[in-house]
């Protein structure tokens, strides 16, 4: 076996892009010729040709805000446009954190073209506006990374001129403390606002400029591993750019089109996968100067041979009703080319946006959406807010409502909930649900597309569906009506004890959907309401999954292992928790990033 | 004889008035409307009042504010406890430092050692804290206690290093400086805020989620529930008169303003006036006596110069009041 073994320290710098090979103190390593012919040069070009014509979408527009500025800006296009509305937005800055992370990115790219008279206009709005620091991790990555990079450029003033009131070397050190702690904390017991299509831009956003712009070596290099963490984490659960399986958040559109999300947007940069999708979070990543490494192309579009993946994550903190002040979450994807399904393993997870499982299919056009099936509990407490959040509990409800007006509706279609649990296991998956009487909207929705190509209700209970080049059988533990809605049919039951088994498979593995029919009804199914619900079913390999509601599920009659559970487990990415490590492998290549050695290690087999 | 006795009544009272004379109404706004962090929101953090229905911003203007405490020695130096740490002014809110840093976040209430007040406490989401050098530098303080949720922190003003704290698992003292704490009876019933009499430090009242009030009357050793229809509400804010430790007013989720003229043997529920009958801040006003504020939940600040009876508008509206505090000039 040939082996090419390298070590390349800070090397976030040399394998990213061209703008930023230059070495420094600590990075006399140079990649070695063999491995420069791993990085093919179509894709690198491709990517560049990308990123080049989103940064000139973004400059030729004239119109829009801070990320259309710092376009112009990088492009060096419409300058005179960029500085009128640069100072237009700077009379009345708002947005806290989403300020900072735009301001911090026209800043930068600014830099070497401002005039001296705008950039101490710039200057003196970090001593004037007042952004607060928010109560999200997306919020304070964003805050800090703009902290940290601002303090950067002017190191030494006093606190009377930064609007926290500390001095630049003090907020320098907290905004780094913080960072490399919730790096830290990611890369040991997983990230707490995982895996959200709508809030994954906001996670490569302050990575991003991290990379782009931190002058401390050690810092680029961190950026840059944490940039390929985490796209190594989306790579391996997408497909045709749609983020599949659970969510630690979404939205209510997003979640019936995938495709509407920022993860599709930087989908489409990184890998072209996917149709174009502007967002300004892209941009950010586009201008930092960041290149993906090939191998997580290859993870993101080879779907030539169907994989299980596991993820250890964490919910965000939880400050009340929960020993646990970060509970694991158990997350299963199987993913094939014809379609995905992806659990997390139910219950309080996150607030108000989680979304549990779905089973997804790829459509010839993503963008179209309704490409997919779920249940859901629409559950709604102030003690799920409070669990979470630091407001009266009686009150968080109808204030979280404000904003996310879905929250307390019966008719919601992301939630978390106490009362549901799921057993996955490849392409088969079962849902229990056991709700107490007098529970808010004391009943489950399915959401089953009506541009599923069939819908069929059989004798037996089982609903048989073709979308895509997926064939889907559902079984409902529990009588349920139909209730049409605009873009889809809603399954809508209202027994307490309740649940289903699902179950896909290619089309190509079938001669015709009857077969398919056929072939499910002879799988040995066993379902019970009462005392709990459970079931008992065989899959379409032959696997034996035994689930009772509040009990460890069993496989082939071994309980599962949630003990041993890694951080990330599957063909293409492996990581032990606690371990600060990230294998990335795809056929031959390799790729270990290794944050307590500050290293990316890449080899051949 | 009597209007010799209605002239030394005057006196006093007027004697009273002058020790509170220049006191001026704080209050800490959570949120006005619909606030949704990183949006366009109408202005939050810390008002003062200036008359009628007029008042004053101070400093950050979309920061989450909780609790507030003033400095008694130097009004000039205001705490604000605020999602996003422990805000310092020294100069009467003109300039503000966010005096903790990342490892302190949901900051709920905060409270100044009157014998020390280099000495500062606050409550947090995630534990007790505690300076001794006015914020310099904080120092995590929960040893003792079951949980880290602590919504609700008071220092005794009769008894240094003395400190009262309410949160999930009920409320909880500390005989020193917050170096150890231990429960209190009743154990386990939520608390969601504390107040202790200034003209009588024995008496101490607490809110609580779906219990109502507790009432101690021996300097929070030993806690009595109160009784009739106010047992089974859920209280976020406790106050009595520090002309008259007798006259007691509370109030929470959709409760009004309840108000006791005994001691708390008997509470009556008013709401005559009020845009909004959530409330989560009150205060006896120290220059005239029998008037009592009220912050509501999205309705701003009402004032009542009959115990509650009536009640009247005095701003903010669309705010959720969170805190309120008197600050001498």
């Amino acid at each position: 076996m040939r082996r090419i073994f390298i070590i390349i320290f800070f090397a976030g710098i040399i394998s990213g892009c061209g703008n930023h090979r230059s070495k420094n103190a600590e990075t006399d390593i140079t990649i070695p010729e063999q491995l420069k012919n791993t990085m093919r040069v179509d894709l690198s070009e491709a990517y560049k040709a990308r990123k080049d014509s989103l940064v000139n979408f973004y400059a030729g527009m004239k119109k829009g805000g801070y990320i259309q500025i710092a376009a112009c800006f990088f492009a060096n296009k419409n300058l005179d446009w960029a500085f009128t509305k640069l100072d237009t937005l700077m009379q009345n800055p708002s947005g806290d954190m989403f300020w900072m992370y735009q301001f911090i990115t026209v800043t930068y790219a600014g830099r070497n073209i401002l005039p001296p008279k705008i950039k101490k206009q710039m200057r003196k709005l970090w001593q004037t506006y007042t952004p607060y620091r928010g109560d999200t991790e997306n919020h304070w990555a964003m805050y800090y990374t703009a902290l940290y990079l601002i303090t950067q450029m002017y190191p030494d003033a006093s606190g009377s001129n930064w609007f926290t009131g500390k001095s630049s070397q003090e907020n320098f050190k907290e905004a780094e403390d913080y960072l490399l702690s919730w790096m830290d904390l990611t890369t040991t017991v997983g990230q707490g606002e995982f895996d959200s299509p709508d809030y994954f831009g906001v996670y490569i956003v302050p990575m991003a400029q991290l990379y782009g712009y931190a002058k401390d070596p050690r810092m680029k290099q961190r950026a840059a591993m944490m940039l390929d963490y985490l796209i190594a984490d989306f790579a391996a659960e997408n497909l045709d750019g749609l983020y599949l399986g659970g969510h630690s958040r979404t939205y209510p559109a997003p979640v019936l089109n995938q495709w509407s999300t920022t993860a599709a947007g930087i989908s489409w940069l990184l890998f072209g996968n996917t149709p174009f999708r502007a967002r300004g979070e892209v941009l950010v990543l586009a201008i930092s100067g960041y290149e993906p490494p090939e191998i997580l192309h290859h993870i993101a579009t080879d779907r030539t041979k169907p994989y299980v993946h596991r993820e250890l994550k964490r919910t965000r903190h939880r400050i009340r009703f929960s020993d646990l002040k970060n509970a694991p979450v158990y997350k299963y994807t199987f993913m094939r080319k014809e379609y995905g399904i992806g659990s997390l393993q139910g219950g309080l997870l996150q607030p108000i946006q989680q979304h549990t499982w779905d089973v997804t299919w790829a459509i010839d056009d993503p963008r179209k959406g309704f490409n997919t099936i779920f249940t859901v509990h629409p559950y709604s407490s102030g003690k799920e807010l409070a669990m979470y959040f630091p407001e009266e509990i009686k009150l968080m409800t109808n204030a979280v409502v404000k904003s996310k007006n879905t929250y307390d509706s019966p008719d919601k279609w992301t939630s978390a909930s106490p009362y549901e649990q799921v057993f996955q296991f490849e392409d088969a998956m079962i849902v229990l649900y056991n709700i107490p009487e007098g529970t808010r909207f004391p009943h489950i929705s399915g959401f089953f597309p009506k541009s599923l190509k069939k819908r069929e209700i059989d004798r037996s209970g089982w609903i048989f569906c073709h979308g895509g080049d997926a064939y889907i059988a559902y079984y409902p533990l529990a009588d349920y009506r139909w209730i049409e809605e605009e873009h889809n049919w809603r399954l809508h039951s209202e027994s307490l004890k309740n649940g289903a088994v699902v179950q896909a498979a290619p089309i190509s593995d079938f001669k015709s959907f009857k077969k398919f029919k056929k072939k499910i009804l002879s799988l040995d199914l066993k379902t019970e309401k009462a005392p709990e619900p459970y079931v008992k079913f065989t899959t379409l390999h032959d696997s034996l999954m035994e689930f009772t509601y509040d009990k460890i599920p069993m496989l082939n009659k071994k309980l599962v292992d949630y003990k041993n559970w890694k951080l990330f487990d599957g063909p293409f990415l492996y990581a032990e928790k606690n371990s600060k490590k990230l294998e990335i492998r795809y056929k031959s290549l390799h790729r270990l990033l290794n944050f307590n050695t500050l290293s990316i290690k890449e080899w051949i087999e | 004889m009597k209007k010799i006795f209605l002239f030394i009544l005057l006196v006093l009272n007027s004697l009273s008035n002058q020790t509170f004379s220049k006191q001026k109404l704080y209050v800490s706004v959570l949120q006005t409307h619909n606030y949704v962090v990183g949006a366009k929101n109408a202005p939050s953090g810390l008002y003062r009042f200036e008359g009628d229905t007029s008042w004053t911003h101070l400093g950050w203007k979309n920061v989450r504010n909780f609790g507030l405490a003033a400095d008694p020695k130097n009004n000039d130096t205001i705490f604000l406890a605020c999602g996003n740490g422990a805000l310092r002014s020294t100069d009467a809110g003109l300039t503000w430092q966010i005096t903790t840093n990342w490892q302190v976040t949901e900051v709920l209430d905060v409270t100044i050692d009157p014998f020390n007040t280099r000495q500062i406490y606050i409550a947090t989401a995630y534990g007790v804290w505690r300076t001794t050098d006015r914020g310099e530098s904080w120092h995590p303080s929960s040893e003792g206690l079951p949980t880290k949720f602590v919504q609700t922190i008071e220092t005794d003003s009769r008894a240094k290093y003395r400190l009262i704290i309410g949160g999930e698992k009920g409320l909880f003292v500390s005989e020193n400086r917050a170096e150890n704490w231990a429960p209190i009876v009743p154990i386990d019933v939520p608390i969601r805020d504390i107040h202790q009499n200034s003209k009588s430090p024995k008496i101490w009242l607490a809110g609580t989620e779906d219990h109502g009030i507790l009432i101690s009357s021996d300097f929070g050793h030993t806690w009595q529930y109160a009784a009739g229809e106010i047992s089974d509400e859920t209280i976020y804010a406790v106050a009595s008169d520090p002309q008259n430790s007798k006259n007691m007013a509370a109030g929470g989720f959709q409760t009004g303003v309840y108000v006791s003229t005994n001691s708390g043997k008997k509470w009556k529920k008013y709401t005559d006036g009020l845009f909004e009958i959530d409330i989560h801040a009150l205060s006896f006003d120290p220059h005239k006596q029998g008037r009592i504020w009220a912050g509501t939940v999205g309705a701003g600040v009402f004032y009542s110069d009959n115990f509650g009876k009536k009640w009247i508008y005095a701003g903010l509206n669309g705010a959720d009041i969170w805190d309120m505090i008197f600050v001498g000039d």
